[in-house]
């Protein structure tokens, strides 16, 4: 029922690194290290090797005589950066948000800060005008209590 | 019924790896035979010592290490590594010194680094290498003297040799070893001789030459093989054998008397072994297309320079281990531009 050639998971083996992979790749990559990348997680290492050209054709999966599963790897790799970029892209918009309520807050602070301050210099300049006024009109009443005494009193 | 989950594709077209390393085998039976006819029955033993000591080390450290024996010996990995280093020492080897080049072969240079597919250096290389720094005088003096000029030794005369360490009643050392060519002209040219009167000696006559070159010959003629069924490809062969070729015509017309020529250098020792078998080794080899020229040019070039200039007669093996270690730095610089990616 199963073809002859029919690939099974019984006989995966080490890469040999014979380079067969890359010879059939129509991307031009180097699939054997890319895998020996995918293993170790080294996602810098994937992109200097151009991961991201995989088309995921599975050309090399074909030639491979250690019968490894080289574009299931690619596509296991790619996902994971994904994952990675995402969370990273996560992190700093999470980091923005924080960074600019802080900034508005801070703000806010300050503005309010402002506000206070501007009212108190008022109020104080609104009791310091009362206070003259206060003395002005005790003048004004002394002075008026003055004349109408002398007016009071009979000419002479 | 019950199928496995696989993800695409879900046919493969590859040889597994088992089938590609019998026919690294398969490719070593002509310069085996002819090496054989040559020389005697001595490289066969050598070769039924290594391959013996090689999948007793094998197994036991798939053991230690808890991988799939029946799965991993299967692959003829140990038996390639284990030919190759038996092809590369002399045919009367004692032993017990093949023995420890094996083991060291298998257990240090592949299993603690990790096993197939993760040694940065040739096993069979650092094998023969730690062999030509622990072993001088056997690896140096044991070369057997070819058909027509020694004493024939004969399989027990050869087992009395390699297992007993003395040569047969009646028969000294000297009556039945014999300089290699490259040995030869080293020495030589090291006394001042040149290269027409290197010729003219006696000990260099055709039968110890024609020799090399019979067995560089079937070397070749197995990697021909190799490159025909696709196990290896042609860019590493070429570029050891135009660095090496390169390097010999140039310094052989700078001065013709002093420096041998490029063919000698191509048909001696183990320059075609080197070339087809030794460096196309893939685990430990450079990556990209670009990479294995300048890997193979390299390897070429140094065995040229190590011939010539070092203390030891041939260089294959320290050429490829110094390669092999350069193959993190060249890898890094030649990864290729992906299709519609821009060159610059
Ligand atoms: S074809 Fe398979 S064994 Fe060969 S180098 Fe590529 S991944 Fe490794
Ligand atoms: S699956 Fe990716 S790496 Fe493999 S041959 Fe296709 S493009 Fe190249």
């Amino acid at each position: 029922m199963l073809p002859d050639n029919a690939r099974s998971a019984a006989d995966i083996r080490p890469c040999i690194r014979c380079g067969e992979c890359a010879r059939v790749c129509p991307s031009k990559l180097l699939p054997q290290q890319l895998y020996w990348f995918a293993g170790s997680h080294d996602h810098d290492n994937l992109l200097r090797h151009n991961l991201f050209d995989c088309i995921e054709c599975g050309c090399c999966d074909y030639v491979c005589p250690s019968n490894i599963r080289l574009a299931q790897h690619f596509r296991f790799a790619k996902a994971e950066i994904a994952v990675r970029d995402a969370d990273r892209a996560r992190a700093r918009l999470a980091r923005e948000r924080y960074e600019s309520r802080r900034l508005r807050l801070a703000t806010e602070q300050e503005r309010r800060a402002e506000r206070l301050a501007e009212k108190k210099r008022q109020a104080a300049a609104a009791a310091d005008i009362h206070a003259r006024r206060k003395v002005i009109d005790e003048v004004m009443q002394r002075v008026e209590a003055r004349e109408s005494s002398e007016s009071d009193s009979p000419a002479s | 019924m019950k199928f496995e989950v696989e993800p695409a594709p879900h046919i493969i077209g590859s040889r597994p790896v088992p089938a590609v390393m019998r026919d690294v085998l398969l490719a070593m039976i002509p310069a085996v035979a002819v090496y054989t006819w040559f020389f005697g029955a001595g490289l066969v033993v050598n070769l039924v010592i290594a391959c013996v000591v090689a999948l007793a080390a094998e197994a036991a450290l798939l053991k230690i290490r808890g991988r799939n024996i029946a799965l991993y010996l299967g692959d003829y990995s140990a038996v390639v590594t284990a030919v190759l280093l038996a092809f590369a020492l002399p045919a009367l080897t004692p032993w017990y010194v093949t023995a420890i080049g094996t083991v060291f072969a298998i257990v240090f240079a592949k299993h603690l680094y990790g096993g197939l597919g993760f040694n940065p250096f040739n096993p069979a290389m650092a094998g023969y290498v730690l062999l030509l720094v622990a072993f001088p005088t056997p690896l140096a003096d044991l070369w057997v003297a070819p058909r027509g000029m020694g004493e024939s030794l004969g399989l027990g005369g050869t087992l009395g040799a390699i297992f007993g360490g003395s040569p047969p009643a009646g028969l000294d050392w000297d009556a039945i070893t014999s300089a290699t060519p490259l040995d030869r002209v080293q020495s030589e040219l090291t006394r001042a001789m040149t290269m027409s009167e290197i010729a003219a000696d006696p000990m260099m006559d055709s039968a110890v030459v024609g020799a090399w070159l019979w067995i560089n010959l079937a070397v070749a003629a197995g990697g021909v093989y190799m490159l025909a069924r696709g196990v290896i490809r042609w860019h590493i062969p070429v570029a050891v054998l135009a660095g090496l070729g390169l390097m010999a015509t140039l310094f052989y017309f700078v001065d013709a008397d002093r420096y041998p020529s490029p063919f000698f250098h191509l048909t001696s020792g183990a320059a075609m072994l080197g070339a087809f078998f030794i460096a196309t080794d893939p685990v430990s080899a450079a990556t990209s297309i670009r990479g294995r020229l300048i890997y193979g040019l390299g390897i070429g070039v140094l065995v040229y320079f190590i011939r010539t200039f070092g203390a030891y007669p041939d260089g294959v093996a320290f050429a490829v281990l110094l390669m092999n270690a350069a193959v993190p730095a060249i890898d890094y610089f030649t990864i290729p531009t992906p299709y519609g990616g821009r060159d610059d």
